[in-house]
C-alpha cells in the first residue's frame, strides 16, 4: 500500500469515529489531538524531510493563536480572516527570521530555534495589554460558518479532521515532489544538493516558514476552539514535545507522525497521575529514539514509493 | 584567456589553517579535451574541484569558465552553467530511489517550489525528466537498478549513478573525482570505455584519478599536483618522464 | 542547573563549601563521561539530527529528575565568602559577583592553558578536526572525547554552583544560563576565546541596559535579539572566522 493511502484511511477512520464516541472529554481530547497532529506534520517537513531541527515552533503556535485573537477582539476581524491573516503573518515572520537563523546548522540551530520560541513566549507574557500576560486572553469568539456555529465539541471534532485531511494532502503532495526529493537531498548530503543546483539555504527557509505556516494555523483554530489562551499553552516543554513526537513517529513518516501525535497527545490526560514524570517520560523517548530506532515507529512500516 | 579553453584556473589558493591545501595552481582544460589531475594523497586534488565548484571559497586566485568568473556564481548556480562533477565519497542519497538520485541532476531544469508540487504544476517537466533518466541510464547500463535504493546496489554500480547523475543534466564540462576508485578491472573498463563515449559527444571531462595507467590510457593532457603545488603538466608521455613526478609519487 | 542543584544539597546537608564544591564538579564531571559511555558511544549510525535528539532526550531527564527531587521551587544558597557585599568606586555589590569574576576569570585561564598549551589540549582539538587522521596516528579519539564530555560536565557543574548563590537554585535556570552563553559565542565568533568573553560583554551590558531603560521584563529577549541581528548581519560572529565542511 502506498503511504498516502494508509494515512487517508486512518484519518477516515478518526473522522468517522465521531459518530460513535459520546464522552465529549474524549472527543475534546482527540480534537485537540488532532490540532497537534497539524503542527508536527509541519515540523516532520523541516525535521524529518529536510533534516533541520526547530526548538521553537510552540512558538509559530503562539504567533498564530494571539495574533489571531487579538485582530477579532481588538479589531473585530472575522475569526475565519483572522486566522488567516496570523498564519500568513507568521509565515512572513518565519520567512524573515529563518534567513539568518538556518545559516546554522545541528545543535546551533536547535539553540537559535529554542531562543525564537523564548522570545515570542516571553512576549506573550510582557505584553499584557494585548496578550493579557500570564493570566492569558478570554473572550476569543467561536467559529461559525453562517448560522452554523461550532458551539459544541463534535461539530469542531469533524471540522478539524477535515483540516487534518488538507493538511495532510499538502504535505505528501509537497514530498512527492521535485521539491521534496530536493528535501531528502538536503537531509542527507547537503553540499551534493547544492552542487546539483539545489538552492539549499533558500530552500530550507521556505520549508521553515510553510512548517511555520502549519504551526500558525493550528494555533489559530486552537484559539478559537477553546476561546482562552495562555503563554503556558506554548512553552519549552510544547517545542520540545512536537520534536518528540516528529521522532518518534519517525522522520520522513506522514503516517507515524499522525497515529504517534495523537497517542503522545493524548496519554497525559489519560494517565494524569503521571503529570510530573512526563518531561522525563519524553525526554526517554527521545534517547531511545536516537539510540535504538533513529527512523522512529514509521520507519518499520514498509511503504510502497509514489513515484510518477 | 586563450580562446577554445573551457576551463582556466588562475593562481588558485586554499589554506586551511596552516596547511597550503592548494597554493598557486594555473592550468587550462581545453574544449573537448579530458585533462587529468594526478598527484599523490593529499596533494590537494578533491580541494581544487571544490574550489571550482564554489564549495570552498579560494583565499585567492581566479576560476574562468568559458570567459566567465565562477567565484561571482553560488555553488547551485554552476549546473545551470553547465558545471557537473561526482565526488570522490560516493554522496547518493539513501532515502531516494536510484531513479530519483540521478534526476537530481536536472533540479535546476524544473521549476520547484511548494506551490508547483501541491498544485503539479510542473508534471510535463517531471516526465522529461525521468525519460532522460532513463535515457542516461540505459546508455551507463544501469536501467535494471533505476527502483532500488543506493544501499541495494553493488559498489561499482554506485560509482555508475554518481556518474549518470552528473551526466543527465548534459554539461558543458564534466568534473569526475576518482571515478575508478575502488572499481575492479571488469567496471574499470566499462568507466574507461563510457568515459570515451561521453567525450564523443563533444563534453569536456576534467578527472581526477590516481591510476597513472588508467590516466595514460584516457587522458589528452596530465596535470600533476603534490602538496598543493602543480608540479608538471603535458602530454601523457612526457609527464611519465618527468623526474619530478617519479619523485614525488616513490618518494626520495 | 545540575551544578547549582548538587550545590544546594551539599550545603543543606552541611558539607563543608569547598568541598561540596569539589565533590559536585567531579559528579558532574562523571555524569558527563557516564553520558558519553552508556549513550553516545551506543547510537546506531550517529547522525548529527540523531546526536542533537539524544541530547535534548538527556536534556528533559536531567531536568525533569531534578523537577521530581527538588521540587518546582527555587531554592536560595548562602554566599561564598563571609561578607555580605563589596564596595569598588562607590558601586556596592554582593560579594558572590567577586567570586563569580575571579572564578570565571580561573576557569577561562586554565581552559586555555589545557587547550592550547597542553599536549592533550592539542590532541583534543586535532582530534575534533580530523578524527580518522588521528586514529591512524595511533591517537584514541574515544578517550579524547570521553574526557571532553567528563570536561564539559565538570566546567558547567563549576559555573552552576557559584551562581546560584546569585540566581538560586531551581531546575530550570541552566536553559536560559545555557542560551545566554550560546547567544555570546555566536556574537562573538564560536571557536574564538576572546570572541566569546567579548560575546557574553555584549550580552550582559546590553541586558543591564535593557532592564534600566526599557524593562526588566525583556531583559532576557534582548539576548536573543542580539544574537540574531549579529546572525544577519555577521554570521560567523564578530571574530568568527569562516569554516568549511569537508566532502
Ligand atoms: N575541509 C577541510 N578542512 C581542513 N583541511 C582540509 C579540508 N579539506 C581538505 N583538507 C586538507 O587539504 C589537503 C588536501 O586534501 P585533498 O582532499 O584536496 O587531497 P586529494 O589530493 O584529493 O587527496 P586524495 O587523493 O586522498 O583524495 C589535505 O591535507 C587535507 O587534509
Ligand atoms: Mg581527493
Amino acid at each position: 500500500m502506498k503511504e498516502s493511502t494508509g494515512t487517508y484511511v486512518l484519518i477516515a477512520l478518526f473522522f468517522f469515529s465521531g459518530f460513535l464516541i459520546k464522552n465529549p472529554f474524549i472527543l475534546n481530547m482527540i480534537s485537540i489531538a488532532a490540532l497537534t497532529v497539524i503542527v508536527v506534520m509541519g515540523l516532520n517537513l523541516l525535521l524529518g524531510y529536510a533534516g533541520q531541527v526547530s526548538l521553537g515552533h510552540a512558538g509559530f503556535v503562539a504567533l498564530g493563536a494571539y495574533v489571531s485573537s487579538i485582530l477579532s477582539i481588538k479589531f473585530n476581524l472575522n475569526p475565519w480572516l483572522s486566522i488567516l491573516i496570523s498564519s500568513l503573518l507568521t509565515f512572513v515572520f518565519a520567512m524573515i527570521i529563518g534567513f539568518p537563523t538556518l545559516k546554522l546548522k545541528g545543535h546551533y540551530l536547535a539553540m537559535a530555534t529554542l531562543a525564537i520560541g523564548e522570545i515570542i513566549y516571553i512576549f506573550a507574557n510582557n505584553l499584557v495589554d494585548l496578550t493579557g500576560g500570564h493570566q492569558g486572553l478570554t473572550g476569543i469568539p467561536m467559529l461559525s460558518v453562517g448560522n452554523f456555529v461550532f458551539d459544541n465539541e463534535r461539530k469542531f471534532f469533524f471540522f478539524v479532521w477535515l483540516v487534518v485531511l488538507f493538511f495532510t494532502f499538502l504535505s505528501f503532495r509537497i514530498v512527492n515532489s521535485h521539491f521534496g526529493r530536493a528535501l531528502r537531498a538536503i537531509h542527507e548530503k547537503e553540499l551534493a544538493a547544492l552542487s546539483f543546483g539545489v538552492d539549499v539555504h533558500l530552500y530550507k527557509v521556505v520549508i521553515f516558514s510553510l512548517s511555520a505556516f502549519y504551526a500558525a494555523l493550528a494555533g489559530g483554530l486552537y484559539a478559537f476552539y477553546l476561546g482562552f489562551i495562555s503563554p503556558s499553552s506554548f512553552d519549552l516543554l510544547k517545542s520540545i514535545n512536537y520534536v518528540v513526537m516528529v521522532f518518534v513517529g519517525g522522520i520522513d513518516s506522514i503516517f507515524g507522525s499522525l497515529i504517534i501525535t495523537v497517542v503522545l497527545a493524548s496519554l497525559p490526560n489519560i494517565l494524569t497521575f503521571l503529570q510530573d514524570y512526563w518531561p522525563i517520560v519524553n525526554g526517554l523517548l527521545l534517547v531511545v529514539a536516537a539510540i535504538f530506532m533513529p527512523k522512529g515507529l514509521g520507519g518499520f512500516i514498509r511503504w510502497k514509493r509514489e513515484i510518477f | 584567456m586563450e580562446k577554445g579553453n573551457i576551463l582556466d584556473i588562475d593562481r588558485a589558493t586554499k589554506s586551511f589553517g596552516g596547511i597550503k591545501a592548494v597554493d598557486g595552481v594555473s592550468f587550462s582544460v581545453k574544449k573537448g579535451q579530458i585533462k587529468a589531475l594526478v598527484g599523490p594523497n593529499g596533494a590537494g586534488k578533491t580541494t581544487l574541484f571544490n574550489i571550482i565548484t564554489g564549495l570552498y571559497r579560494a583565499d585567492s586566485g581566479d576560476v574562468l569558465f568559458e570567459g566567465k568568473k565562477l567565484f561571482s556564481y553560488k555553488p547551485h548556480e554552476l549546473v545551470k552553467l553547465g558545471i557537473s562533477r561526482t565526488f570522490q565519497n560516493i554522496q547518493l542519497v539513501d532515502t531516494l530511489t536510484v531513479k530519483e538520485n540521478i534526476a537530481l541532476g536536472l533540479h535546476s531544469k524544473v521549476k520547484s517550489n511548494p506551490i508547483y508540487a501541491i498544485f503539479r504544476l510542473n508534471r510535463k517537466q517531471e516526465k522529461e525528466v525521468f525519460e532522460k533518466v532513463n535515457k542516461v541510464s540505459k546508455f551507463l547500463k544501469i536501467e535494471e537498478y533505476l527502483n532500488k535504493f543506493p544501499n541495494q546496489v553493488p559498489f561499482g554500480i554506485k560509482r555508475l549513478i554518481e556518474i549518470a547523475r552528473a551526466l543527465v543534466s548534459e554539461p558543458d564540462l564534466l568534473l569526475l573525482d576518482e571515478p575508478a576508485a575502488g572499481l575492479n578491472e571488469d567496471e574499470t573498463e566499462f568507466l574507461l570505455k563510457s568515459i570515451f563515449r561521453v567525450w564523443e559527444q563533444g563534453i569536456s571531462i576534467l578527472l581526477i584519478e590516481h591510476d597513472m595507467e588508467f590516466v595514460t590510457n584516457c587522458s589528452h593532457s596530465i596535470v600533476v599536483m603534490d602538496s598543493g603545488k602543480k608540479i608538471a603538466e603535458g602530454l601523457p608521455s612526457e609527464v611519465m618522464n618527468d623526474y619530478r613526478v617519479v619523485k614525488a609519487y616513490m618518494g626520495e | 542547573m545540575l551544578g547549582g542543584m548538587l550545590q544546594f544539597y551539599f550545603i543543606s546537608i552541611h558539607v563543608p563549601l569547598v568541598a561540596s564544591l569539589f565533590l559536585v564538579s567531579l559528579i558532574v564531571g562523571f555524569l558527563g563521561y557516564a553520558i558519553h559511555f552508556v549513550f553516545v558511544k551506543n547510537t546506531k549510525n550517529p547522525t548529527e539530527l540523531s546526536l542533537i535528539i539524544l541530547t535534548i532526550g538527556l536534556a528533559m531527564v536531567i531536568r525533569g529528575t531534578a523537577m521530581l527531587i527538588f521540587g518546582k521551587n527555587a531554592h536560595s544558597v548562602g554566599q561564598f565568602l563571609p561578607f555580605e557585599s563589596v564596595t569598588v568606586f562607590g558601586l556596592t555589590f554582593s560579594s558572590q559577583y567577586l567570586v563569580v569574576l575571579v572564578g570565571a576569570l580561573i576557569l577561562a585561564g586554565l581552559l586555555f592553558y589545557v587547550l592550547n598549551l597542553t599536549n592533550f589540549g592539542k590532541v583534543m582539538l586535532a582530534a575534533s578536526q580530523n578524527p580518522l587522521a588521528c586514529s591512524i596516528f595511533g591517537i584514541d579519539v574515544e578517550i579524547v572525547k570521553s574526557v571532553s564530555f567528563f570536561l564539559s560536565g565538570f566546567l558547567g557543574a563549576v559555573g552552576g554552583s557559584i551562581i546560584v548563590p546569585i540566581s538560586f537554585a531551581k531546575y530550570n535556570i541552566g536553559l536560559m544560563m545555557g542560551l545566554k552563553g550560546f547567544s555570546a559565542s555566536v556574537v562573538g565568533g564560536f571557536g574564538n576565546n576572546i570572541g566569546a568573553i567579548v560575546g557574553g560583554l555584549i550580552i550582559g551590558i546590553s541586558e543591564s541596559l535593557s532592564a534600566g531603560y526599557i524593562s526588566s521584563s525583556y531583559k532576557d529577549a534582548v539576548a536573543f535579539f542580539i544574537m540574531i541581528i549579529v546572525l544577519f548581519i555577521k554570521p560567523s560572529g564578530i571574530f568568527g572566522s569562516k569554516d568549511v565542511e569537508r566532502v
